[in-house]
Formats: structure tokens, sequence, C-alpha cells
């Protein structure tokens, strides 16, 4: 049993390194193919994960007269929190407005200048309003256009905001759609250029599959060599592609955060790398494995 | 008892312009350890007849019989060892080419489970046996058509098989080493391992002076025990 797999395992490395050229094609093409079906893969999560940091970032928030008292404020933000599709109504009193901001602005002593120069405390209350959906923003916006508190509010931060939400819902819902029909299409492409290389590779060798099989080979001793030999290019394709992602990722992390900036690409990807390669590996030595039994067991009728 | 049996075999092709009679109710028997040559034009139907022994294609009529057994009754494992009972050699040789002179004998033991120890001893015995001791090394490009052809017969020797089925051994071979792979073929003959050998080459059939059949047409039309090549 060792001599038989010892003998395949010799058998595959021998006719991988001797038909050298067409390893290394075979091996480039599923590359390619394991490449798209990482990248579609990579996409995905990263879109998924976009649109969530994007969403819980996507809110309404409603600024009050400095005349308001605190007390109706409260009962505001209960009614607010009260509707089914709200998630969440935090306030924010001037004073914590006003923390917020000289924190962030430190280091620039024109804007503390300014303030002590104005003496009080320029900044409003507010309502931070989230929503349970993107979708819900509408329906919020209308139910504030319309309250009765809206003479308490000097302004609604929704306006530049709603361009951003509308586009955003659309492109959650497109995504979902046309990302699993691109994949689909995309993977399928991957499967069939990858079994037609090994296809080729194999009809190259039709007539040896038939001499073996005139000297009395059994048709899994004739298989076995292929099947490892269509893993082997499988897997060495597969640690390729991680090889070339890591710095294709590297290279692209800046660029990624500047567009989508709760986004950590670097993080994700190397966060996920084995599960990554996991299923590079798996994806390469199935479609190794599978081509190669479907390919061979076609000359293997004489 | 005969080691190989035809019985009626017929084999038909259904071509564009019609079926077409390759063999023609075809009967003869071999026992054990005969030379048999086997002659023929070319598209007399030798390769249809030898090529339907090892059921590497089925006779549209008629049985054969290997050892008592129907060859294209036989389960794939019986057939993988049918095969192994049976050395063929072939006009273009059929040697692996991405293996050794060493590999391509080896692998026929290998197929049949023998120990790497084994055939670390065998195989260069064998290779010894043709007289090519000196390329067990070299890959078939890097041998002459007349060693790729000893190779091939090394390599159908090294099973012990109880027949030898040579098709046209010589076809691509010079005169000289046609009378070498003729001269080992009845040397392996005389060492007790039965001999078919098809060809269309008349001076070979008539100095070996051993059982011809004659083959016209897909009909045996005459089969002596020291025959001449008449045809
Ligand atoms: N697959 C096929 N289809 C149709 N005719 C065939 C096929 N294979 C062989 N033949 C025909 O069978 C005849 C006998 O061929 P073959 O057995 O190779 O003859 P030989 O070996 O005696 O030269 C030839 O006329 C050939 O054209
Ligand atoms: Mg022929």
């Amino acid at each position: 049993m060792i001599q038989i797999i010892r003998r395949l395992f010799r058998s595959a490395w021998q006719s991988f390194i001797r038909n050298g050229w067409l390893s290394i094609a075979t091996i480039v093409i599923m590359a390619l193919s394991i490449f798209i079906f990482s990248g579609v893969l990579l996409f995905n999560t990263a879109s998924r994960l976009a649109i969530k940091t994007i969403e819980d970032k996507v809110d309404i928030s409603i600024y009050f007269l400095s005349d308001t008292p605190e007390e109706d404020i409260f009962k505001i933000q209960e009614q607010i929190k009260s509707l089914t599709y709200v998630s969440d109504a935090s306030y924010v009193s001037s004073q914590q407005a006003l923390e917020t901001f000289t924190e962030l602005r430190q280091s620039d002593p024109l804007i503390a200048k300014a303030l002590q120069e104005i003496g009080e405390n320029p900044l409003s209350a507010s309502l931070n309003i989230k929503t349970n959906k993107v979708t819900d923003y509408d329906a919020l916006a209308t139910y504030i256009q319309e309250a009765p508190f809206k003479d308490k509010l000097i302004s609604v931060d929704f306006s530049q905001n709603q361009k951003v939400i509308s586009r955003l819902g659309n492109l959650t819902r497109g995504l979902s759609v046309g990302s699993l029909f691109l994949n689909l299409i995309l993977a399928l492409v991957a499967v069939v250029v990858s079994f037609n290389t090994i296809r080729m590779a194999i009809y190259a060798l039709r007539e040896e599959i038939s001499i073996m099989k005139l000297s009395g080979a059994s048709n899994w001793f004739i298989r076995g060599p292929f099947v490892i030999n269509g893993i082997l290019c499988g897997v060495i394709a597969a640690v390729s592609v991680l090889i070339i992602l890591i710095p294709l990722v590297l290279w692209l992390h800046p660029k990624v955060s500047a567009f989508m900036p709760g986004f950590n690409l670097n993080a994700y990807f190397f966060g996920h790398i084995f599960v990554m390669l996991g299923w590079q590996l798996l994806f390469g030595a199935v479609l190794g494995a599978v081509s190669s039994v479907l390919a061979v067991t076609k000359y293997l009728k004489v | 008892m005969s080691l190989i049996h035809f019985k009626n075999v017929s084999k038909i092709y259904n071509t564009v312009v019609g079926p077409l009679t390759v063999l023609d109710n075809v009967s003869f028997e071999i026992g054990a350890g005969e030379f048999v040559s086997l002659v023929g034009k070319s598209g007399a139907g030798k390769s249809t007849l030898l090529r339907s022994l090892i059921a590497e294609l089925a006779p549209s009529k008629g049985k054969v019989f290997f050892d008592e057994k129907d060859v294209h009754k036989m389960k794939h494992r019986d057939l993988c060892l049918l095969r192994r009972r049976i050395g063929m050699i072939f006009q273009d040789f059929k040697l692996l080419p991405d293996k050794t002179a060493f590999e391509n004998v080896a692998f026929a033991m290998e197929v049949a489970g023998y120990s790497d120890k084994k055939i670390r001893e065998d195989v260069p015995e064998v290779i010894k046996l043709v007289g090519l001791s000196d390329k067990m090394a070299n890959f078939p490009v890097q041998l002459s058509a007349g060693e790729k052809q000893r190779i091939a017969i090394a390599r159908a020797l090294i099973q012990r098989p109880d027949i030898i089925v040579a098709d046209e051994p010589t076809g691509n071979l010079d005169p000289i080493n046609s009378w070498d792979i003729i001269k080992l073929l009845v040397k392996i003959n005389e060492l007790g391992t039965a001999v078919i050998l098809a060809t269309h080459v008349k001076e070979i059939i008539n100095t070996i002076d051993k059982r011809v059949i004659s083959l016209d047409k897909g009909r045996i039309i005459r089969d002596e025990e020291r025959g001449k090549y008449l045809i």
C-alpha cells in the first residue's frame, strides 16, 4: 500500500517535471482562476463590510434652539425612540458638543482663541438618530419635518446625507443581486477555463494513457498520478496567488482607506489570510482533481 | 488445451459507404509455446485480429478465448490481468516518451505491483537480454528505432507473459535491425514463450520456417504447420 502511494507520487512528480511547460501553463491558468475567485471573495466581503460601516455612520442629527429646556428634549427623545424604525436616538448636550469640538481641534490655537472671545458656548444641543435600515431614513425625515417640535429646531442635518443614504440603499440592493450574478459567472468561467486547460494537457498524453492500458494498468493506477498532478497544480496556483495578493493588498490599502474610511483592508486581509488560503487551496485542489478525473476517464475506455 | 482460441470471429465496420467486413468468420487455435506468423497484405485485417485478442476492440460476431476465458466478457480487473499475460509489441514502439528506457520497462512491473527491489533486480537483467545495458537511462528520443523496439520487447518480456504479440515489429526498421528483432523473437520462443508475429514481409516468414496463418480480406485462406508466404 505504502509502495503504491509512493509510486503514485513519484510518477506524478516525474510527469509534472518532465512536462514542465504543460505544468506551468496549467498553473498559470489555474492561478488566474483562483485569483478571480479570491478577488470576488474579497470584493464581496469588503463591500458588505463597507456598507455596514457606512450604514452605521449614516444618521440624522437635529439641533435645538439654545433656549430649549433639557426636559423637552428628553421628551422628544422618548417620542423618537418609540418609533419602530428608529434604533437609537442619543442626546448630546451643548456642553458635550463643545468638549468634543475643542478636543478635536486642541492643536489649533486660533480656534481656541476664537472660542474664548465668544465667551459663551456657541454650540447647540442635539439628538443623533439612527434607523434600523438605511431605507427608513426617508420616513424619519418626513416625520421630523412634520413633527410638532419642529419650531424648536435650528437645523436638521440630513440634507448632505440624503444623497449618500439613497445611493447606499440602491447600492446595497444592487450589489447583493449583481455580485451574486457576477460571482457565479466569474466562478463558472474560472472553472471552465481551468477544466479545459487540464483537459488539453491530458489530451496531449492520450497516447500514453492507451499504452498504459495495454500494459495492463488498472484505471485507478493510471488516473492516480494525473489526479495528484492536478491537485499539485491547483495547490501551487493557490499559493502563488496568495503571494501575489500580499503586495497587492499592501499597495491597495491606502487607496481603499481613502475611498471607504471605515474599512481596513490590511487588517481584514491579514486577519483572514489563513481562511483565505484554505479556500484557495480547497478550490484549486478540488478543481484540479475533478478536472483530471473527468479528463482522464475519457481516454480510459480502451 | 489451447492458449488462444478464436471462434467464428467477424468484425464489421459501418462506414459511410456501407458495412465493411474486416474479419470474416475467423477461427483458429494457438497452443502454449507456439510460434505463429500471421501474414497478409496490408489491410488484410491482421491488426484488427490482434487488437480483438487484447480486447482493445470488440468483434461484431464470434468469441475470443484466452486460457478458456472469453476476453470480451471480462471485468476490468480480469482484463488488466489478461493484458499483463500478453506482451504487445507494435510497429511504432509505443514507449512512454517521458520515461527513460529503464522506467518504461519498470512500468510494466509497477503495473503488476512488484516491489521496487524486485524491479531493480529484474529490469537490468531483461534490458541486458536485449543488449541495451548501456542505454538504460536514455529517453526514447535518445534511442534509435532498433533500440526503441528492443526496449519495447524488454517491456513485453518483463512480465513473463504467456505470449508475445508483435504487430509488424519490423515495420519501421532497416533490414539489419529487422533481422535482429526477428532473431530475438525466435530466441524468446525457444525459451518457452508463445509468439504471434504479424507481418507482410515475405523473406522473414520464409526463413523462420514455423506455422503460418495467411489472411486475405479478413478471411483465413491457409493455416500450415511449416508454412511459406505464398500470397
Ligand atoms: N475504425 C475503422 N473504421 C473503418 N474501417 C477500419 C477501421 N479500422 C480499420 N479499418 C479497416 O480495416 C481493414 C483492416 O485493417 P487492419 O486490421 O489494420 O489491417 P492490417 O493490419 O492487416 O494492415 C482496413 O481496410 C482498414 O481500412
Ligand atoms: Mg496492421
